[in-house]
């Protein structure tokens, strides 16, 4: 009975829970049902709306390209640009804004006439994009301060245009470091290929190019909230983008300059390099481009000037992507080598009545004679440098042969690329028998060793690759990889992504006797040789260095303008290695080194030692 | 014929009906809804195979088996966690996987915790009342909630703990006990996330008065927007929420830099004082909360001492409520203290209050889920007229399964939802009378557990699809695309129905 009575009871608990859970299950229907009449009933049509308004769409968010900045770089405030990213105001508007016929035509005349825009220069984008009317059409790129103004004061006329910032590629520096920082421009079907997407810039030329995957970044992507008519509502950021890493370059702003003015408007290029760590200071070619022209899309003149650089090949950058016959610059390196393999000693003296005649091997055949540019009488070595004297280093080259010769060109990487950062290099070219019997199919002659003892010839360097032999010299046999980039900065934070640090390409075992006698010759030349005349001005610091005069081969031997000049020189001599700074230049067409080329280095030293003066640069 | 004449038709319908729309829901959906709908279908066939096969297995039987089931089920659970043996989805370890057919040992799980809770809370009827009862079923359910929340899913093992405390309150456990527990461990959990809470919704006002005079400042604090106040407490903090991490390497440098820490304490203090909040002051206030928890503490030993005295039950009563009162502000000063919830966390439970304010993850998804099942108003869109679950990516995430209620409000609208939850909502009701019938008290829990099972899952589902709720991934019983739980939804409906056959004394 008992047993029965607690089942009873607890069977009646049971029911008194379930009762209330029961009753707890109809407050929870309750709430569901009251919020829903709230959700669909009450505020159905605001959600309705927005249902109808979230339109999604993800579009890129584009990453800023990163800048570049001079060496003299310690924070972003004070900082000397050459590459910045600058803002600029569009003038844009959306064919959709205006449903009203011939409405948004007559407006966009109506502006033309405003602004003084030629008729129908405007209307015509906005024809050529009628097809897609909820898109932006971008009317002027760039607005001016005085068009901006004129908007201003007809801005009830123009509400409807779209005024708004966007970024631009500056190139602080212009033509003068055209060829160093490249330009940017929209991919073409081979990077779209290797993943680019068709609207990011990429890198056309020089550190733009080199530097590309480093300077694009990462794009992040923002999602659209589009309305049923096409507007945008509301953005927000899905991803955000990573900038592009700074570039801090080994360039001095303002050699740089100096150098790109006194190349004047001469054909050729011009490097400034530390040889004791490869940090490139300057570099020219001319002739060269405006970058800020070829970014500018609708830059009135970009065609002319694409026309003009076409003409010109000013895209060419011929300090790196031309070669030439390397001429008298070239002596030095046989003297080396003639001192290095003991074929030649300093006190060597040979006379020179302004010819040299080689006798010839076969019986019958006529002797040669190869001409020297004036009598320059007994000379020992230093004096033949000095003087430049041909027929010197014709009985010097005769003497030891072509073999010490095309060893040592080997040796300085005359026929290498030097590695710089920059693209589109090209090789030198270093001549031996096996390639003249294989090309011409006859053997090597002393004539051609003759030829190749004053750099003429087969023989052919280009600039940065006869700068890597002096910057030898300068060092006493350590060639350093040349370079333009100093330090890669993240541009959200600048710090330092990384630092390039001197990189040794090779290391030359020179005595130091020959070294020290090359380099006293190289003196001689700016002492009393043929460039004593152009260096003879107050304030520079002591240079040597070496002229240079190409007799084309093209050209008429008689014409002087035919004749490339070449100036490659350091200083100071002697003097700290960190100071030290080699410039070579080759001007095409220059009538002689010392004439068209000389006169150019000299202008980098001088201000070169102006800065050393005033603290130099770090 | 007098077989087939016995089984709940009612229950039947239900669970094909609802689990029907959910297939026709998904068929116009997104661009795999129809593969979606395909498989659907299948696990519908199979569950109502399943179904009638439960149908007629004595419920008897399952009682015996008790131990076996649960021990069976807790062993998949571990399996699961191998990684050989289970598979991850989205984070988490909770999937077997044979040859294309995916499975949740969590959700079955579910279903031998309720017969184990059952046998055990019939075996100690009678003894149930007293406190130290209570041990071995916490402990039985306590087990697959860790199993599971270490997978993660923070939602199973949330529905374990919501299951046993159902079914104590049901079996017939002490209330006061029960439901003090309740408000201590809600209060524990309630006092740091609210307290977190108030803290995310000032960053942005901290940024605007900052933005003026202190620019750099006023990035970084947006960059690392809520995680901001973590950083600032400890500058070696490893943000979880910035994206980039470059940026949020440079917000922390410039928080450290020089004054700026300072300053922004000074800024966030005056943002506070511009915006009083008492609940907030007295919660952060150490002497306010230990003095009120101490002080209930006190009156509980009050009030017991009196009951001692004289006798008199109500002191008891209220000796229990200053116990639960003090036990709570303790707790929830303790766990304010000493218990570091990472913002990614507390965004993710606190973003339901405010969801335009939390616009990322769960904020997200709950904006665009009340988009949804708002949009629907009275007639809804259509069938597969959904403007929420179109496309490749729809704006809906997780459309397919935690947020469906959403997607049958909007193409149903108000009418079709109504039509849904009397379904669901007759299916729970009919549990609670099979249970009330039942001829044993075994027959009564069991059905009334199913039924607990079905109304958490149907009930917390909607109130995260309707943003009453913090969002988890729980899937709406029947409806959702989710093989596993539609299962154990038609196993547990054919259980439902043998007990309800079985209700005569000699059947």
């Amino acid at each position: 009975m008992a047993e029965t009575i607690r089942q009873f009871h607890l069977r009646r608990r049971l029911e008194r829970r379930l009762t209330a859970y029961t009753i707890f299950i109809f407050i929870v229907l309750a709430v569901i049902v009251l919020r829903l009449i709230d959700l669909q009933l009450l505020r159905g049509e605001e959600f309705y709306e927005k249902s109808q308004r979230v339109i999604r769409r993800v579009v890129a968010l584009a990453a800023p390209r990163g800048e570049f900045f001079a060496r003299n770089y310690t924070s972003r405030e004070k900082a000397t640009y050459i590459v910045s990213n600058s803002s600029a105001v569009s003038l844009s508007v959306i064919p959709a804004h205006f449903p009203k016929k011939g409405e948004l035509r007559d407006l966009v005349t109506k502006l033309e006439r405003l602004l003084r825009y030629p008729p129908g220069s405007l209307v015509q984008k906005v024809s050529e994009n009628r097809a897609r009317a909820h898109e932006e059409i971008v009317l002027i790129e760039d607005l001016k301060p005085e068009q901006i103004t004129v908007i201003a004061d007809y801005y009830l006329t123009f509400s409807k245009l779209l005024i708004r910032p966007v970024s631009r590629r500056y190139y602080n520096l212009g033509r003068a470091a055209a060829h160093l920082t490249g330009y940017i421009g929209l991919p073409n079907q081979r990077e779209i290929a290797a993943g680019i997407r068709s609207y990011q810039y990429t890198g056309k030329n020089g550190l733009e190019a080199y530097y590309d995957a480093l300077l694009r970044g990462e794009d992040g992507e923002i999602v659209q909230i589009k309305s049923a008519t096409g507007d945008i509502e509301e953005q927000r950021v899905l991803r955000n983008f990573i900038p592009g890493n700074n570039l801090i370059l080994t360039i001095d702003a303002d050699l740089q300059l100096t150098a790109h003015r006194a190349m004047g408007d001469k054909t050729g290029a011009l490097i400034a390099i530390r040889p004791f760590s490869g940090e490139i200071l300057a570099l020219v070619s001319k002739p060269d481009y405006d970058p800020n022209v070829l970014v500018a899309l609708d830059h009135p003149e970009r065609a002319t000037h694409i026309r003009t650089m076409r003409e010109e090949k000013s895209e060419l950058n011929r300090a790196i992507s031309t070669k030439y016959p390397p001429a008298s610059t070239f002596k030095p390196l046989v003297a080396l080598a003639g001192l290095e393999e003991k074929r030649l000693s300093k006190t060597d003296q040979f006379f020179c009545p302004g010819h040299f005649v080689l006798k010839s091997s076969y019986a019958g055949y006529p002797d040669t004679t190869f001409h020297d540019w004036a009598r320059h009488g007994s000379n020992d070595l230093i004096g033949g440098i000095a003087q430049s004297c041909s027929v010197y280093f014709y009985e010097a080259g005769y003497r030891m042969g072509a073999e010490p010769i095309i060893k040592y060109s080997r040796y300085f990487r005359l026929a290498e690329k030097s590695q710089i950062d920059l693209p589109y290099e090209i090789n030198g070219f270093v001549p031996d028998s096996t390639w003249k019997e294989k090309t011409y199919n006859t053997r090597w002659f002393d004539g051609d060793t003759i030829n190749l003892s004053i750099g003429q010839g087969f023989i052919e360097t280009t600039l940065i690759g006869m700068v890597g032999f002096y910057s030898a010299v300068a060092t006493g046999g350590t060639i350093y990889k040349p370079h333009l980039v100093k330090e890669v900065r993240f541009a959200e934070n600048d710090q330092i992504k990384y630092q390039v640090k001197p990189e040794i390409l090779d290391q030359i075992p020179l005595s130091r006797p020959a070294v020290q006698t090359v380099r006293e010759g190289l003196r001689a030349v700016v002492l009393r040789g043929t460039a004593a005349q152009v260096f003879r001005v107050p304030g520079i610091i002591p240079v040597a260095g070496k002229t240079g005069t190409v007799q084309t081969r093209s050209g008429d031997r008689f014409n002087k303008a035919s004749q490339h000049g070449w100036f490659i020189g350091y200083g100071p001599y002697e003097g700290d290695p960190k100071d030290i700074l080699v410039v070579g230049v080759i001007v095409e067409h220059g009538i002689g080194g010392a004439v068209g080329a000389a006169p150019i280095a000299r202008d980098v030293f001088v201000r070169y030692s102006q800065k050393l003066r005033t603290g130099g640069i770090d | 014929m007098e077989r087939l004449a016995r089984i709940d038709w009612l229950s039947v319908f239900v669970a094909v009906a609802s689990s029907l729309i959910g297939v026709v829901v998904l068929y116009g959906g997104g661009v795999t809804g129809e593969d979606l709908a395909i498989k659907k279908f299948i696990w519908l066939l199979i569950g109502v195979g399943a179904m009638f096969l439960f149908a007629n297995i004595n419920y008897q039987l399952l009682g015996s088996f008790a131990p076996i089931i649960y021990a069976a089920g807790i062993l998949l659970l571990l399996l699961v966690l191998i990684p050989f043996l289970g598979k991850e989805v989205k984070g988490a370890r909770s999937w077997f996987s044979f040859a294309g057919i995916s499975f949740q040992p969590a959700e079955l799980m579910k279903l031998a915790l309720v017969i184990a809770l059952s046998k055990y809370l019939v075996l100690r009827e009678s003894e149930i009342g007293k406190l130290k009862e209570l041990i071995i079923p916490a402990l039985l359910a306590a087990l697959p909630a860790f199993l599971v929340g270490v997978q993660p899913d923070l939602g199973g093992a949330v529905m374990f703990l919501a299951i046993l405390f159902g079914m104590l309150f049901i079996g017939g456990a002490n209330t006061a006990v029960l439901f003090g527990f309740a408000i201590i461990g809600f209060f524990a959990l309630f006092t740091p996330m609210y307290l977190e809470y108030e803290r995310y919704v000032i960053v942005d006002d901290i940024y605007t008065r900052l933005r003026e005079t202190h620019f750099r400042l006023a990035d970084a604090v947006r960059i690392l927007n809520f995680e901001v106040w973590e950083v600032a407490e400890n500058l070696n903090y490893n943000t979880r929420m910035v994206a980039d991490r470059n940026l949020a390497i440079w917000a922390k440098e410039t928080l450290a830099t020089g004054e700026n820490l300072k300053i922004f304490w000074q800024t966030a203090a005056a943002v506070e004082a511009e915006n009083p909040s008492l609940l907030r002051d007295m919660l952060r206030n150490t002497a306010v909360m230990l003095s009120v928890g101490a002080t209930g503490i006190l009156f509980y030993g009050l009030g017991i001492l009196g009951h001692f005295m004289t006798g008199a039950q109500w002191m008891r009563r209220v000796a229990n409520l200053m116990l639960i009162i003090g036990l709570s502000f303790t707790a929830g000063w303790m766990s304010n203290k000493f218990i570091n919830f990472k913002p990614h966390q507390v965004v993710r439970i606190v973003s339901f209050v405010n969801p335009d304010k939390f616009q990322k993850g769960a904020g997200y998804q709950l904006r665009h889920s009340l988009i949804t099942v708002g949009s629907g108003k009275f007639a809804g869109k259509g069938l597969f007229q959904g403007d929420m679950t179109k496309g490749e990516t729809p704006f809906l995430p997780e459309w397919y399964n935690d947020f469906i209620f959403s997607v049958v409000g909007e193409q149903l609208g108000f009418w079709g939802v109504s039509l849904l939850l009397l379904l669901l909502f007759g299916l729970i009701l009919r549990a609670v009378q099979v249970a009330m019938t039942s001829k044993d008290d075994f027959g009564a829990m069991l059905a009334s557990g199913i039924g607990l099972i079905f109304f958490l899952h149907v009930a917390i589902n909607i109130g995260i699809a309707l943003g009453l709720l913090p969002v988890t991934g729980i899937p709406l019983s029947f409806v959702s695309y989710g093989g596993s739980h539609m299962l154990l939804c038609f196993i547990s409906t054919g259980i439902l129905i043998n007990i309800h056959r079985r209700r005569f004394i000699n059947a």
